[in-house]
């Protein structure tokens, strides 16, 4: 029997694993009060931005996208930057394969190229086929959150699934950006193909 | 171990052996089997599970690091397939539980609380382990599993049965084997013993056993066969010695028989011859005295009287030899002899002396009557009274006492005096032919009394002997088979 662990995994874990399954269902987000004082997006962006370094774990980039061996991974975010800190917090001090990783933030995500990873604010986002159709390869992979998102070419979308973040992948569009989406990865997220819309 | 039980049979003892030594031999190797087995399987068990440990840690990472529970589960459920997983779960990197798997029939309090170090091992019975999810060489989360090794115990039950069932079938075996076999070995030497008790019992030497082999009882048998060989030898010589013995014997009694008769013939034609010229010189110096008397002096006479005396003397020797020849060649007829007429007759007889002597005799009526022959008893008879009257010390009238006693089948008669005696020494000698103990001037006589009394009884199967001391009397007995009471042909008057 697996245990039932609706919605904790979207809350910090401050007890048990039941503990915290009850916290989730009064809908009282978290136990430890210097959290609980944060606003209610700040968990959920701070979600995103530990998916976005775990994606960098299970994505392969090609060798030439890289200068050096141990170039860093650079993480762009065109926009807003609905992270706050939480993704420099997330990324810090950490490698993946022996490479840092770099966050930069753009205004625009024409400007935020060449990077390995780009996320898009959903203003951004809107402009993204107009974008795709005016980049140059080598294409980053680019993430965003917007309804139709992996529908017009972006490659990864997060949404929220009763009370959960969860992603979906464009297997198409991460082909087209030439990297290598680990199959471990992929059984977490929800798959869609350019086919199926067109 | 408990002693063998010493009537158990030789070839119980050697299946008690084999079964001992074999069964042993197999119960260790089918232990050794076992155990191998066991831990080898053991073994197979903990690398299969801990690569299981190893691919599902693998699998799980990316749904750890996503804290996606459900895909978590996912791979999770997929060790339902291995029955023999007790619990599993995956703590997440601060220690927590994330997912869980229980077997059905599994409680909650099998899992850990808490992971913990890298490791794996058997506890209580279980393989237990704790291996890290590792996302690029991080730690992002812990696998647990836990395997009771269901399998392994069931297996190792079913080599137990197995292992029951050989030993028991290899014992089976083994015993229709061994007194198959046996039967071979100790054949032979139940045969041995059968042969060696009909030879103790029938004392046949003749018998051999046979020989089926060339081993150690083939051997015995044939140093029994050996042993009988000699044991017949010796039989039979002894047998051939001993027939050879009495054929000497035989051929030596018949001569010796034959001597003694002709020696009898020769005393006894002698003694008659020598009657003859005895009688010449009897009467004749009886007719000198009585024609010629007048015409001896005194000393003449006294030599013819002299000469008629010894004549006298020489004839009774003669007829006392006479006798004895004749009770030594006569045929003695065994018959019913009543004691007291045959004892009456015998006293008229000796009237004569006994007056002279003025004996006092007295016969202890009744008398029982014994198997004899009457003439040779009352010989017998008449030779005790007359010693009896003879031998008395000078100036001593005799008295006698004659009696017949019954002691079980036989009748002994005892003619007891108050006579002079015999020292104990004499006893035997005194019944041998010309045994005189006292001079002839004293006491005289033949010397051939006693030894007639004692061919007499020998004739007639019969005992004779003295109880005496010196000075103190005589008590001549003799022994005869009482007869058979009151015979028809015989009735009592």
């Amino acid at each position: 029997m697996v245990m039932a662990n609706d919605g904790s995994d979207v809350v910090v874990r401050c007890g048990t694993g039941r503990l915290s399954t009850l916290t989730a269902a009064l809908g009282l987000l978290a136990v430890c009060p210097a959290r609980a004082q944060e606003p209610s997006r700040a968990p959920e962006y701070r979600i995103k931005a530990a998916f976005l370094y775990n994606f960098t774990l299970y994505t392969e980039w090609p060798a030439d996208s890289f200068a050096k061996a141990d170039s860093p991974i650079v993480l762009a975010i065109a926009g807003d930057d609905p992270f706050g800190g939480e993704l420099d917090a997330a990324v810090r001090g950490k490698t993946v394969r022996g490479r840092a990783i770099e966050v930069h933030r753009y205004s625009a995500a024409s400007d935020a190229v060449p990077c390995h990873l780009l996320f898009m604010s959903n203003a951004q986002a809107r402009n993204l086929p107009q974008f795709l159709r005016q980049i140059e390869e080598p294409l980053p992979l680019i993430v965003g959150e917007t309804e139709d998102f992996t529908r017009v070419g972006g490659a990864i979308r997060f949404f929220v699934e009763g009370n959960k973040v969860r992603f979906e992948v464009n297997i198409d569009a991460a082909a087209r950006a030439r990297v290598k989406i680990s199959s471990k990865l992929l059984s977490l997220a929800r798959i869609v193909r350019d086919a199926e819309d067109r | 171990m408990k002693p063998m039980s010493r009537s158990r049979t030789f070839k119980s003892k050697i299946t008690l052996v084999v079964m001992a030594t074999s069964g042993a031999a197999l119960l260790m190797a089918i232990l050794a089997l076992l155990v191998d087995e066991y831990v080898s399987h053991r073994e197979d068990a903990a690398r299969r599970l801990r690569i299981i440990a190893r691919i599902v840690a693998t699998q799980s990472s990316a749904a750890v690091l996503f804290k996606d529970s459900r895909a978590a589960e996912e791979i999770l459920s997929s060790l339902r397939a291995e029955q023999e997983l007790v619990s599993a779960a995956i703590y997440s990197i601060d220690g927590q539980l994330f997912v869980r798997y229980l077997r059905p029939d599994a409680g909650l309090e099998g899992l850990p609380p808490r992971p913990e170090r890298p490791g794996s091992g058997f506890r209580g019975g279980n393989f237990e382990m704790f291996e890290p999810i590792l996302v690029d060489q991080k730690v992002v989360g812990t696998f647990y599993l836990k395997s009771d090794l269901r399998q392994l115990r069931a297996r190792l039950a079913w080599n137990l049965g197995i292992a029951l069932c050989v030993l028991t079938g290899a014992a089976l075996i083994a015993v229709s084997l061994a007194s198959r076999l046996l039967k071979r070995v100790t054949r032979p030497i139940q045969n041995l013993e059968q042969l060696a008790n009909t030879v103790t019992v029938q004392r046949d030497y003749a018998v051999r056993a046979r020989q089926e082999s060339d081993d150690e009882v083939g051997r015995l048998v044939h140093a029994f066969n050996e042993m009988l060989a000699q044991i017949q030898l010796r039989d039979d010589a002894l047998r051939k010695a001993q027939g050879e013995l009495e054929e000497r014997v035989q051929a030596r009694t018949v001569a010796l028989q034959n001597a003694l008769r002709e020696l009898e013939s020769f005393t006894y034609t002698i003694s008659h011859d020598l009657r003859a010229p005895l009688r010449a010189m009897s009467g004749f110096s009886r007719a000198l005295l009585e024609d010629y008397g007048t015409h001896l002096d005194p000393g003449g006479r006294e030599f013819a009287v002299r000469i008629s005396t010894a004549a006298k003397k020489m004839d009774s020797l003669i007829l006392d030899l006479l006798d004895y020849s004749r009770l030594t060649r006569q045929e003695v007829k065994i018959e019913r002899v009543d004691l007291e007429p045959l004892a009456g007759d015998v006293l008229r007889l000796l009237e004569p002396e006994i007056r002279e002597r003025r004996a006092t005799i007295t016969l202890e009526r009744p008398l029982p009557a014994v198997l004899g022959h009457a003439l040779t008893l009352s010989q017998a008879l008449t030779n005790l009274i007359a010693n009896a009257i003879k031998f008395v010390a000078p100036g001593v009238d005799p008295v006698i006492r004659i009696r017949a006693a019954r002691r079980d089948s036989l009748v002994r008669i005892e003619v007891e005096d108050n006579g002079i005696g015999i020292a104990p020494e004499y006893h035997e000698r005194i019944f041998r032919i010309f045994e005189r103990l006292n001079p002839t001037e004293t006491f005289p006589g033949t010397g051939i009394g006693l030894a007639i009394v004692r061919r007499a009884m020998e004739r007639m199967g019969g005992r004779s002997g003295v109880e005496s001391e010196l000075g103190r009397g005589s008590r001549f007995w003799m022994e005869l088979p009482v007869a058979p009471e009151a015979p028809p042909t015989n009735p009592p008057p």
